[in-house]
């Protein structure tokens, strides 16, 4: 693994990093998502 | 495109490009949720209450993206995940203020106090923010580039003009995309109220 991240020029590092950000957008965006179910769920039974 | 040639970074560089703009972000969204805890003490309105801490919310995301992509790049740079560099630790304590600043309003049940308090406290963490990112750093070294690591901006000599290129828009793209995922939230905050009939 070690090696992995330090080859072609440490390349995979920028992989890394890149996939961590989308990784945290997207949990993000699924706390939004579990947010409007519940609303939802709230306004059905009012 | 072409980058700079620096040993230790090598490829990794276009982390520049990612990490940065993290912390770029977050002191925008910041920013933006301290004007709106000020307007909620101006106009005591819950709405601006709602706006504040949506933005801190994502603030704090950024801000949480920004560390751990930092230690990432950190372990292949500076060989440590984490090595109590001025700029780590003053951003984890930024981070544990606005922690702070969210497990005081869940402590609250009122809505008025906890806007209000919470309103007072966002301003005092926004302060501690700026003495945190860019004042104490300027007066130590860090491992961080800008001018011997001290100075959180960077002038011609730190950044290198092809990659302002591309960093300059991906600054203003992750900060308008933080930007849009904060409108949904507080959105769907306004529509909450709006049906279950609680006063804005």
């Amino acid at each position: 693994m070690a090696d992995l991240m330090r080859s072609n020029g440490k390349i995979y590092v920028v992989v890394a990093v890149l996939g961590l950000v989308l990784i945290g957008l997207l949990f993000y965006v699924i706390i939004l998502d579990k947010r409007m179910s519940r609303i939802e769920k709230e306004g059905k039974e009012k | 495109m072409d980058v700079p040639r620096v040993d230790n970074v090598r490829e990794s560089i276009r982390n520049l490009y990612y990490h940065v703009p993290m912390w770029f972000g977050m002191v925008f969204l910041m920013l933006t949720s301290v004007v709106y805890s000020i307007l909620y003490l101006k106009r005591q309105d819950l709405k601006y209450d709602i706006y504040a801490v949506q933005f801190a919310n994502t603030a704090i995301v950024f801000g949480i993206l920004g560390l751990t992509t930092g230690m990432i790049w950190a372990h292949f740079t500076w060989g440590y995940f984490w090595s109590n560099d001025p700029k780590q630790v003053n951003a984890a304590i930024a981070l544990l203020i606005y922690f702070g600043y969210l497990l005081m309003r869940g402590s609250i049940v009122d809505d008025q106090q906890r806007a209000q308090l919470s309103a007072v406290f966002n301003i005092f963490a926004f302060s501690a923010l700026v003495a945190l990112l860019f004042i104490v750093p300027r007066l130590t070294d860090s491992l961080h580039p800008g001018s011997d690591g001290g100075n959180p901006g960077f002038d011609t000599s730190d950044v290198d003009t092809r990659m302002r290129i591309v960093f300059w828009p991906a600054v203003a793209g992750f900060t308008l995309l933080g930007v849009w995922i904060t409108s949904l939230h507080v959105r769907i905050t306004l529509y909450r109220n709006k049906i279950l009939g609680i006063s804005e």
